[in-house]
């Protein structure tokens, strides 16, 4: 539902442009890694922006007003849109 | 017995609550373990007016689902001992993502004081927050703090007594969500009353949204309880209807829901007043988390740390070391000159010689843990932590393995603890294995002894670093070698939050260096004072009564020659300097010593240095007391063990030296790290498998650095 808003290609976290303002789609993985992002802020609908993208597919991305880092493996399974 | 008020303290990681901890309770804390699980538990207490309470700090999460050891307790705690009063620290800064947390105890219905911390920090930042309008809408106390100022400390503490007080009056509103969720919720309360499945301690409203959300620990809980089969499948039809609705997992729709109630809250109290720009924070993490930059700067700034740990803690090392000697010198003025006294010699020789010589590098360990406590306070570590990663990774480790080896660095024994912060088996035993590579602060102390004593002082900072390097290179293999034997498996995903740099109060600093500090300190009053007890008894029986040379002839003969009076003494010295060998080969360290001795050939030692090394087992640094207490005895005059310095140069060569090194850094991690490693992985096997593993993986190292360098000399 929340993707339909959005008409803008699917990416994934880790390809998504830096200093764009983005939205989650939906993040794979089990219940507990979502819980898991979930209680950081991370969740269907809710807007956040990757500030910069690291030295290895990492990156660093403010949601919420705190700041995060995140290893490749996570930024993978998480997809997004850019809000244009 | 005088009543003690019961309260917890929770908050989200970085919210400042350690900060707030301490300035409530200051230095009356007690460090334990919850029980059955490797989760620290700090205890203080205060008093407000006649009240008198304890604090509890409960670990610090992002949630109360049962996604990490720490959540599950920080929730048991308030489940099973019954709090009279949560206080919960939020970061002022980041009132939403915090209120997650707040949302939860109010789910659990627990007094609640909310407390908004660093709330300096959001007015620079342009947040205004309506205190007393959150504090209608949420039904508690609401506090303003700045922590680490102390400001609004005694406030808290008033307020605390107020609530603990009248109770009653206190009481949290129930979070009420859209009808979407509460209906659902409210239906399941409801067939889990109905069944009686609501253990004691228990509420069926959060019952039912701990279902929704599917944990595991709850669905486990009411599962096992008799009847529940028909119960839950019913409540399992009505989180199917709802996520058939929504079009969602379950899981994520509660997520939303008290997102959507935290961002109603916030439009209602927080009003921003300045426009959102880029802050210093990130300014600083464009550079120091630098894709290209981020890693050589880290590596200068270590190198940097490591070059002062040794010019700053000079001078004070010299105190010491005068201190040690002067009490020596006074000690031994008890005695009659040129007494024979074995206690003499065991307060000289063995205690005061032993722990004085681990005592003096003392100032190195403080000033390493110094420099260690403002990279953690400034909110640097999680940085390295992210900058690492990849490297990390790339070795079969995880980003956050990159802190307990660091604090590694300092003492191995809480770099174990600091493995807990990882979920993952496979990712944690690793780094436990690994960890005692990291050049301890006890090993300063062999370093300190050694390195000024072969090597120029302007090479003593760079041999120091080669040795650090080593032993991180050997981690690196050995870390990649268990991911791919005994560990296999994929990585913990890695994620962490990147705190807004902080300039750290010298009182925290100080507190954080203090608390690494006591476990050394209190090792060289117990483990160290007894070990150099044992020690030197070790290496002064059995005394040798008859000697198989006549020395005192041959010196009497020398005395009556007719050489010149240099060659004189320094003969008279070298016959002096056998006789004294040949006792202590007689006693129990020597005799042991010589059997290892062949053993250790490979590797460049005699038997004296595997006599040191027997005696560095229990911790590494007894090996420079231990050398001591050999060279003192091996010496005419008796000399303090502080002159070791000048009297290892006459034999060794630089290259054992360097041996020794290597060796003292992969042997066998000390006792103390050997009973950390045993509790903390909760298996002897493990525990011995890292003993006997390190050292073999040492024997084999030194031994190629030793036949490959004498190929050079």
């Amino acid at each position: 539902m929340t993707a339909r808003k959005y008409n803008s290609p699917v990416l994934s976290l880790n390809s998504a442009p830096a200093g764009a303002e983005l939205v989650v789609l939906n993040a794979f993985g089990g219940c507990e890694f979502q819980r898991k992002i979930a209680a950081l802020g991370i969740y269907p609908g809710e807007k956040l922006e990757v500030v910069e993208h690291g030295n290895c597919g990492g990156l660093i991305l403010k949601v919420k007003g705190s700041r995060l880092a995140m290893g490749q493996g996570m930024c993978e399974k998480i997809k997004v849109k850019v809000v244009q | 017995m005088e009543k003690r008020n019961q309260i917890v303290l929770a908050g989200n990681p970085n919210s400042g609550k350690t900060t707030v901890f301490n300035a409530l309770t200051g230095a009356r804390q007690h460090v334990g373990n919850y029980p059955g699980v490797t989760v620290e538990k700090i205890v203080g207490s205060f008093k407000s007016g006649d009240l008198n309470i304890t604090l509890t700090d409960l670990p610090g999460t992002y949630s109360l689902t049962a996604n990490s050891p720490e959540e599950l307790i920080a929730r048991n705690v308030i489940i099973n001992e019954k709090p009279e009063l949560v206080v919960n620290i939020i970061d002022a800064s980041n009132l939403e993502r915090n209120l997650f947390l707040t949302l939860q105890f109010m789910e659990l219905g627990v007094p609640l004081i909310l407390v908004l911390n660093m709330i300096d920090n959001a007015r620079d930042r342009g947040i205004e927050i309506d205190a007393e309008r959150l504090a209608r809408l949420f039904g508690a106390r609401v506090v303003c703090t700045v922590g680490n100022r102390s400001e609004g400390i005694n406030e808290l503490k008033k307020v605390i007594g107020e609530v603990v007080r009248e109770k009653e009056r206190h009481s949290v509103n129930k979070v009420n969500y859209s009808d979407e969720l509460e209906i659902p919720i409210r239906k399941a309360a409801k067939i889990l009353t109905d069944n009686k499945l609501v253990p004691e301690g228990y509420d069926a409203e959060w019952l039912a949204i701990k279902l929704l959300e599917k944990d595991n620990e709850i669905t486990g809980l009411l599962s096992a309880l008799p009847g529940s089969g028909e119960a839950l499948k019913a409540i399992d039809d009505i989180i199917g209807k709802l996520e058939n609705d929504v079009n969602e997992p379950s899981e994520i729709i509660v997520t939303e829901h008290r997102y959507g109630f935290i961002a109603g809250t916030c439009r209602e109290v927080v009003s921003s007043t300045l426009q959102k720009r880029r802050d210093i924070s990130e300014a600083a993490d464009s550079v120091l988390t630098h894709r290209v930059f981020g890693i050589p700067l880290f590596l200068g700034l270590m190198y940097l740390v490591f070059y002062l740990t040794f010019t700053v803690g000079d001078p004070f090392m010299g105190w010491i070391e005068q201190g040690v000697e002067w009490l020596g010198v006074f000690v031994s003025s008890w005695w009659p000159e040129g007494s024979a006294s074995p206690l003499r010699s065991l307060l000289v020789e063995g205690v005061i010689a032993g722990v004085g010589g681990v005592l003096v590098f003392l100032p190195n360990i403080a000033f390493l843990f110094f420099a260690i406590a403002i990279l953690e306070d400034t909110g640097y570590m999680a940085r390295v932590a992210f900058i690492m990663d990849r490297l990390m990774n790339k070795i079969g480790l995880h980003g956050k393995s990159f802190i307990p080896m660091l604090i590694g660095f300092g003492c191995s024994v809480p770099a174990i603890m600091a493995t807990r912060t990882l979920n993952l088996r496979r990712d944690r035993m690793t780094t436990m294995l690994v960890v005692p590579l990291m050049s301890c602060g006890a090993r300063i102390p062999i370093y300190a002894l050694i390195i000024p004593a072969f090597f120029p002082k302007k090479w003593e900072a760079a041999i120091m670093f080669s040795i650090y390097i080593t032993g991180i290179a050997v981690a690196v293999l050995t870390a990649k070698l268990l991911r791919s034997t005994l560990f296999r498996g994929e990585n913990e995903p890695f994620v962490l939050e990147l705190p807004p740099y902080r300039i750290p109060t010298l009182k925290s600093i100080c507190i954080h260096m203090w608390s690494r500090t006591s476990v050394y300190l209190h090792k060289a009053g117990t483990l160290l004072l007894g070990a150099s007890v044992v020690l030197w008894a070790l290496s002064n029986y059995p005394k040798k009564e008859t000697f198989e040379r006549d020395y005192a002839g041959e010196m009497a003969k020398i005395e009556q020659s007719r050489l010149p009076a240099a060659e004189k003494k320094s003969l008279i010295r070298k016959i002096g300097n056998e006789k004294t060998a040949e006792a202590l080969s007689y006693t129990c360290t020597g005799r042991i010593g010589h059997v290892i001795a062949p053993a250790l050939k490979p590797m460049g030692f005699d038997w004296r240095v595997g006599t040191a090394l027997i005696g560095a087992f229990p911790a590494k640094e007894l090996f420079v007391s231990q050398m001591g207490i050999v060279f003192a005895l091996g010496e005419l005059d008796e000399e303090n063990p502080v002159a070791l310095r000048a009297e290892l140069p006459k034999h060794y060569n630089g290259l054992q030296a360097y041996c020794i090194m290597i060796f003292c850094l992969l042997s066998a991690p000390c006792i103390a790290t050997f009973a950390a490693a045993r509790r903390e992985s909760n298996s002897w096997f493990w525990a011995f498998f890292q003993m006997f593993g390190l050292t073999a993986l040492a024997y084999i190292v030194t031994t190629l650095v030793y036949q490959f360098g004498i190929l050079f000399m």
